[in-house]
């Protein structure tokens, strides 16, 4: 055995530290004595063979070579790290990963375990793009697309107002309330008198803070950015007449009177044919491929059974987050509220197509995506013992390594589940295993179709005043219905997690009610509403038995690489890992070839932005 | 995480040991708890109305609460070494984030306390503070490792963790790494600093408190601390040493939220952003009660060494609070205090701010000089400097008197090279800018030049708009923001780079051009995208607007990458003579710059000059070992010069690195042919036609194969 090979514990492990720690405490005082013992054994020990230069680690049963850990680093983000003066022990480290990783195959080989549903999931979803990718390799398309300038600029002349953005105003507001027309006339002056010097949004959010009854007071009376169609018309009206810096006079609204102050406009924009082309021309060759695509297939027709809904109705739909199915293809499925955090987890536009078109797009891949699925079936694509073979292929890594990854996983979490420290994790977190805060709510509502703008107006006035005098108990409630008319839901109680679900504006007036109480009456849909917070329960610490599993899965995500370096020292040590650092430096040495006269040098490869 | 060696820490603790058994017994524990980004009147102890603070409660209900306590600076960095050294910035040198290093040579807490015995130990919860920027000085067991949530089990970082402002980990992450120090078994008493980031931008705390407060995140961030400050008093009380634990809490610096248009810190110095906690608790002292006297973090190192009775080094410029906090008396006196905001000049070239408190007035120096009576006008709104000049000249004399008996200055020496990952992190959190200025050039005088920060700050606001827009692709949204920047000031150089970097992203060639041929002034800032506009614009076929504007980047503000860009272009051009000269000056200014050398390697070397060539291939395999590329150049020069041994090795280690690199397949199937070592020859082949099935490439290794 070569005498410069190291054993067992990982780099700021514990084992390494306190291994560290022995061997300097021995260097000290017992420095004699080890030098003796480590003679010693290298007398007594087994007669030593040189591994082959290619290796780099040997365990029980196998060995890891320089090229492993290559491939190993190829996946690494750490071996952009490696430089000549530190690779030793980023590569015994990727040695270690690779032992853990094979240690892993093979208990997984041997329980044969199922795949946890999520990775199930994410395994089907590759399978069936395989498949998808299988179908269209047979499809014969013309090479070139062609889209011209000419056509794009008809889409962009058609659809200009499309590729407007509108005017952005950054507003803030003070709303002051007034019970009475006494009180009117008093609130009213003071507004005036407070903000006729008023200038600067700074000025302005130290007298919200200060004076405003909102809920946006602890927001320094900010509304932020907005454009028209967000406020009611004839406040919209006031706020998009203002110039930067100015404050409008006083303006009743239900329940009180309320003054807006604007900081800073963005002006309305047209976007140009030159600004959009890129993303008018990317939306045309998708969509001119996916017809292209359909037309080989023989144009496929949606199954009986599938639920598409007109295009009207889906942007409605996902705008409102709706929890309504609005595709189904298939096992394809897919609601209003889905294609809506499909949105939002793709984030903001990146091109400036509108949001429409965005919507429109996904929907129609979704379509698209459930048609060759379906064709995938029918054709039997999957039996076929070729195409099977080639999706064997394609997802034998995805499938070794999601299988590799949860069986680790699964040793991180035995870990954690017995590690003395779970109960310290918790004691120390409590506030993390709390109920959730719960409401009892309940929805009054009156429709207003029909009614006039000043009709809905008056009748919003007469629910404010009515929502001030009475609380938000039953009888307070029942007392509305008598005093206005309209008809109360019970929704009952609501969890915190629970309220996402809820319309947005319900969501945003209902978080605004700091304890029990009403909201301010509101206009969704064809009704106005209001929503009442009968009852809160806080949230309150929850014992340990009732959480144990969220505590095992949060420690564990929290001390996960400290639980894996746990598990390299038992699993190195159990297998007998053993490290050979000099081969590592043999092959990262820096040359000590020399070069001779040549003539010059053709086949180099430069970098890609280089002009040689 | 950063241990010193168990060694060195044995050594160091048997000589504490020492020196304890010498001097006088250290009498209790000391544990300072620093809240980031905390505005004194935002948390329970200082009246907030909803706050939950409970745990602040409780230790301000049986401790000495500070009520008019005001930070040095509104910066994270500096503000922390005033606590820790008890110095002004003017007089320990740290200025502004990122930019600066506590200098070795001064003395902080933690080597005071270390030295005297204690065992010293800290968690910090953000970049500013790691220990690259010297606060770690003194302290045993240093932990930031703030980036553990972005990283797998294995201590890689996972790409598709979300992408905060500043890599940062929260107040639970930061107890993780405190509380097993914390609980290790020790003789010695400790010293701890838990830092705690969370109220800084951007506000993610977790359930219950983003429920409790979800109109209010900041708050909610401000409640999930102080439920994790509770973990640690908890801590505190299971080990029965509370009683003999010197708690202090303070913050750094506060936040505009909004007051006098700042939404954030660092930028004005207005009390929203300086007025800060300081609740300080011992058992022994004289019960719990208020002190009204003006104080600063300046004093917190002289109050915890005159309570431990523990001598004050001569250099610290705080004084003790030690005779308030144990006898409860508190004094009218509203005594002198410096504080200073540099960061607008530093990181943006505009004017800094110097402030001085006296008695009821508060007076602000720079380019545009503010008085306020904070008496009549706490939310300091009526500038006095107009009404009442004899006043702010009073104020401004005592503020020069000031800077002249402190200024000792080591700023210079705390200047710090920043690296380039470093710098572009700090400038994509516009912590630092465009026109910025040089670090070592701080001067301890009453400027008035450069523009004055208050009329920046709504363009700082609308920027950091445009900048998200930037990150979240939203290009054209991006472009609208950054033309209104530049319209409001047309030669602020980082606005110009916002825009120009929108209409790149847009694919406005032209447009993003005629930016940088206007813009005045090419800085570290706007240098960058400028060179990506002229690489652009050379690739486009613009190759005279392409190598004037490269040149101007290079004159201006010379970066190994600029050179590099330039001596290509003009490579390109067949000026060989600035090919080469340019690529030397980029090795000169950075030898690790790899491009640079490959470049002039691989230029020798086609020009038959292996001798100049050899130096950089060899530096090279030194600097990027994992590099195939270099492997594989390296290996087409040893064979030219007919070195096929040793070319077939590199050339080996060159397909073992990247098993696709279909031109080193080849290259040494050529050469075991010349070789004619058919046995390697075959088993080459073999191995190449196990990887791929690319016809035209199997073709030509057959060729090569048959050939031989």
């Amino acid at each position: 055995m070569n005498r410069n090979q190291t054993n067992g514990s990982r780099p700021g492990s514990p084992r390494h530290e306190s291994a560290r720690a022995l061997s300097q405490r021995s260097l000290l005082s017992l420095a004699g004595a080890v030098w003796w013992i480590a003679w010693t054994i290298s007398c007594s020990g087994p007669p030593s063979t040189e591994p082959a230069r290619e290796v780099a680690a040997t365990y029980d049963g196998g060995q890891i070579t320089l090229a492993d850990i290559e491939e190993e680093l190829r996946r690494s983000p750490a071996s952009n790290n490696v430089r000549s003066d530190n690779f030793v022990p980023l590569y015994r480290q990727a040695a270690e990963n690779i032992l853990v990783r094979r240690l892993a195959q093979a208990a997984d080989d041997t329980a044969a375990t199922s795949l946890p549903p999520d990775l199930a999931r994410r395994w089907d979803d590759a399978r069936k793009s395989v498949l998808r990718e299988e179908l269209l390799r047979t499809l014969e398309l013309p090479a070139t697309l062609e889209i011209s300038n000419v056509e794009l600029r008809a889409e962009y002349d058609e659809n200009q107002e499309l590729f407007a953005r509108a005017e952005q105003r950054n507003v803030w507001h003070i709303f002051r309330r007034a019970v009475d027309e006494a009180d009117a006339v008093q609130v009213r002056q003071l507004l005036e008198e407070q903000t006729q010097n008023i200038s600067s949004p700074a000025e302005f959010s130290t007298l919200a803070r200060k004076i405003s009854e909102s809920e946006t007071r602890s927001l320094e009376g900010r509304l932020g950015w907005i454009q028209r169609g967000r406020l009611p018309s004839r406040l919209e009206q006031v706020v998009f007449s203002l110039d930067p810096g100015s404050t409008s006079e006083p303006l009743a609204v239900p329940g009180g009177w309320t003054v807006f102050f604007v900081s800073d406009v963005l002006p309305a924009h047209q976007f140009t044919f030159e600004d959009v082309v890129g993303a008018l021309r990317q939306r045309a060759f998708q969509k001119q491929r996916r017809d292209l695509q359909l037309q080989a297939l023989g144009d496929p027709s949606s199954p009986t059974d599938a639920v598409e809904m007109p295009r009207k109705v889906v942007l409605a739909q996902v705008m409102s987050q709706s929890p309504q199915v609005l595709l189904q293809i298939g096992d394809r499925r897919v609601t209003g509220s889905e294609f809506a955090a499909r949105l939002a987890q793709e984030g903001p536009p990146q091109n400036s197509l509108p949001p429409a078109w965005r919507i429109e797009e996904l929907y129609d891949n979704e379509r698209f995506l459930g048609l060759l699925d379906i064709e995938v079936a029918q054709r039997k694509l999957a039996a076929d013992p070729v195409v099977g073979e080639r999706v064997r292929q394609s997802l034998a890594d995805l499938s070794r390594s999601l299988r590799t990854d949860a069986q680790i996983v699964r040793w991180l979490r035995e870990q954690a589940a017995t590690s003395p420290n779970l109960f310290e994790f918790f004691e120390d977190n409590r506030f993390l295993y709390q109920s959730e805060l719960e409401r009892h709510l309940i929805v009054w509502s009156i429709p207003l179709t029909g009614l006039s703008s000043e009709a809905a107006a008056e009748l919003t006035q007469r629910v404010d005043k009515a929502s001030e005098r009475l609380d938000s108990q039953r009888p307070g409630l029942d007392q509305l219905v008598r005093e206005v008319g309209g008809s109360l839901e019970d929704l009952g109680w609501v969890k915190a997690s629970q309220m996402a679900s809820l319309a947005p504006k319900v969501l945003q007036y209902v978080t605004q009610v700091s304890g029990t109480g009403m909201t301010d009456p509101f206009q969704l849909s064809q009704s106005l509403c209001l929503v009442a917070v009968k009852e809160r329960r806080e949230p309150s610490e929850l014992p340990f038995e009732d959480v144990e599993e969220r505590v095992v899965s949060d420690y564990l995500e929290r001390s996960k690489q400290s639980l894996y370096a746990d598990l390299v020292d038992r699993l190195t040590g159990e297998a007998n890992f053993t490290f050979f650092p000099e081969n590592v430096a043999a092959a990262l040495a820096p040359p000590t070839d020399s070069l001779l006269s040549s003539p010059p040098v053709q086949n180099l490869d430069p970098d890609d932005d280089s002009t040689h | 995480m950063r241990r010193r060696s168990v060694l060195k820490t044995l050594v160091l603790a048997t000589i504490a040991l020492g020196l304890a058994g010498c001097a006088p017994e250290p009498p209790m524990n000391v544990l300072v708890i620093t809240l980031d980004t905390t505005r004194a009147d935002h948390l329970g102890p200082y009246g907030k109305a909803g706050a939950r603070t409970p745990n602040l409660d409780r230790l301000a209900a049986n401790g000495v609460v500070f009520e008019n306590c005001f930070s040095a600076v509104p910066v994270t960095l500096p503000s922390h070494s005033t606590i820790f050294t008890g110095m002004y910035p003017l007089a320990h040198g740290v200025r502004d984030n990122g930019l600066f290093q506590l200098p070795a040579s001064v003395t902080t807490l933690a080597e005071i306390l270390r030295d005297r015995g204690y065992r010293t130990g800290a968690a910090i919860g953000a970049f500013p503070l790691t220990s690259e920027f010297g606060i770690q000085q003194g302290f045993d067991f240093f932990d930031d490792h703030i980036t553990i949530l972005q990283e797998d089990y294995r201590g890689d970082i996972d790409e598709t963790a979300p992408k905060l402002f500043f890599d940062e980990r929260p107040a639970s992450r930061v107890n993780d790494a405190i509380l097993p120090w914390l609980r290790s078994p020790s003789d010695q008493p400790f010293f701890a600093w838990i830092h705690y980031w969370d109220a800084h931008q951007p506000f993610l705390a977790p359930p219950p408190y983003n429920q409790l407060f979800s109109d209010d995140p900041y708050q909610a961030e401000i409640a999930f601390v102080d439920e994790n400050l509770g973990r640690i008093l908890d801590e505190l009380e299971r080990q029965g040493v509370a009683d003999n634990t010197l708690v202090v809490v303070t913050a750094d610096h506060g936040e505009g939220r909004g007051d006098h248009d700042e939404e954030t810190h660092s930028l004005l110095a207005y009390n929203a952003t300086l007025h800060v906690p300081l609740i300080v608790h011992m058992s022994g002292s004289d019960g719990s009660h208020r002190v009204r006297r003006r104080v600063g973090t300046v004093d917190i190192l002289p109050t915890v060494l005159d309570l431990l009775e523990l001598p004050v080094p001569s250099e610290v410029q705080g004084h003790s609070l030690g005779q308030l906090i144990r006898q409860g008396s508190d004094e009218p006196s509203r005594g002198l205090y410096y504080s200073e905001t540099l960061s607008p000049h530093l990181s943006h070239g505009w004017g800094e701010l110097r402030v001085l408190f006296e008695d009821n007035f508060k007076y602000i120096h720079g380019p545009r000089p503010e008085l306020f009576d904070l008496d009549a006008d706490p939310e300091e709104l009526v500038d006095l400097s107009l009404q009442q000049p004899e006043e702010a000249a009073r104020m401004k004399a005592a503020l020069s008197a000031f800077l002249e008996r402190n200024a000792a200055t080591t700023s210079a020496e705390a200047a710090l090279d920043v690296d380039p990952e470093s710098r572009q992190r700090l400038i994509a959190l516009g912590y630092i800018s465009a026109a910025g200025s040089n670090p070592r050039e701080v001067k301890e005088s009453l400027r008035t030049d450069g523009d004055p920060p208050q009329d920046h700050i709504r363009s700082i606001n609308l920027s950091s708009q445009a900048k998200q827009a930037l990150t979240r692709g939203d290009y054209l949204a991006a472009r609208e923001f950054a033309l209104q920047l530049v319209a409001q000031d047309p030669k602020n150089p980082f606005f110009d780079s916002i825009l120009t970097s929108a209409y790149l992203r847009l694919g406005q060639l032209d447009a993003a051009a005629a930016v940088a041929d206007r813009s005045a002034q090419i800085s570290g800032q706007n240098r960058d995208v400028f060179l990506d506009t002229a690489q652009e614009l050379f690739r486009s076929g613009e190759r005279a607007r392409a190598i004037a504007l490269a040149r101007r980047c290079v004159e201006d503000v010379p970066s190994p990458q600029g050179l590099y860009l330039l001596a290509e272009m003009l490579g390109a051009e067949g000026d060989s003579k600035g090919w080469e000269d340019l690529l030397g000056q980029a090795i000169d200014l950075d030898p690790s710059y790899a491009r640079a050398r490959r470049s002039l390697a691989i230029g020798w070397a086609s020009a038959g000059r292996l001798e100049a060539a050899r130096p950089h291939f060899v530096e090279l395999l030194r600097l990027e070992p994992r590099s195939a590329r270099n492997h594989y150049n390296f290996a087409v020069a040893l064979q030219a010069s007919g070195q096929n041994p040793e070319a077939v090795r590199h050339f080996e280690r060159a397909i073992e690195l990247e098993p696709k690199y279909w031109a080193a397949h080849l290259a040494l199937l050529t050469t075991l042919g010349q070789v004619g070592d058919q046995k390697a020859l075959r088993a080459a082949f073999e191995r190449l036609e196990a990887s791929t099935d690319d016809p035209e490439i199997l073709r030509r290794a057959e060729l090569l194969v048959e050939g031989s």
